[in-house]
């Protein structure tokens, strides 16, 4: 991933910025209630590639940053919602869509059941999203031979 | 009814927060996969050349008319051609 970003590096103008949208390294959680009142009913499973997926990504960023190809200059953390109208409805949204990630049998039955205490009730998967904006770093251009960054005048 | 995915559009109003000139912005989208993020933020951006490597993703966003100013490809980061200094933004999508 380091390559791919010194990559897109390229393809930004000096003053362009590169926007990195991805989920926090956090698992997502399934959760029913109202705005006011919410419960978190479990987690997803998730396999242990994504991660080391996650972490790889990490690094890279951590790499880029470190030899100076960006600076970071901006970041926000969000909530990403997926409102599902039932507990099976979530787990095949996730099955068909996700991989290394699912809604397990037990979580999905203890999900349905919750919902069927709480008539009226939302059900949805809350994912925290990390946004950042990175700004290109340009290497200063080289000083030819023989001639110094300052000169002094006597 | 089906999945609603971010109705209340976070995502959309981070990235506005974080790009406040992108009405003039040239934006190169990094795994656009079925144009979900692309399609909210694409009438708001100058330009937007979007690709996947995921052909079936690539298929799906193509499947529903594409906004205006938003240009497809299938296609990786190491093989894509994008000129050097062409791009106001590259936007990561969730690319993990």
């Amino acid at each position: 991933m380091v390559d791919a970003l010194r990559r897109t590096r390229g393809w930004l103008k000096p003053d362009g910025c590169l926007i990195d949208v991805r989920p926090a390294h956090t698992i997502p959680e399934v959760v029913i209630g109202s705005d006011d009142h919410a419960t978190v009913v479990g987690v997803l499973t998730v396999e242990a590639e994504r991660h080391e997926r996650h972490a790889a990504a990490n690094k890279a960023l951590g790499d880029v940053l470190e030899r100076r190809l960006f600076v970071l200059e901006e970041s926000r953390e969000f909530a990403f919602l997926r409102y599902a109208d039932s507990a099976e409805e979530l787990r095949d949204h996730i099955a068909q869509r996700w991989r290394q990630t699912r809604l397990d049998g037990a979580t999905c039955l203890r999900t349905a059941a919750a919902l069927s205490d709480r008539p009226g009730a939302r059900l949805w998967l809350r994912e925290p999203v990390a946004m950042r904006r990175l700004k290109p770093v340009r290497q200063p251009p080289a000083i030819p031979k023989g001639e110094h960054e300052c000169r002094c005048i006597d | 009814m089906p999945i609603q995915l971010d109705p209340e559009e976070r995502e959309l109003k981070a990235l506005l927060e974080l790009l406040p000139n992108l009405h003039c912005a040239r934006v190169v989208e990094v795994g656009c996969g079925d144009g979900r993020l692309t399609r909210r933020y694409a009438g708001l951006a100058a330009s937007v050349l979007a690709f996947d490597p995921d052909e079936a993703a690539i298929a799906a966003f193509q499947s529903e008319r594409l906004p205006d100013r938003v240009e497809l490809r299938t296609d990786t980061v190491d093989r894509v051609s994008i000129p050097q200094r062409s791009a106001d933004v590259v936007l990561l999508s969730w690319a993990l």
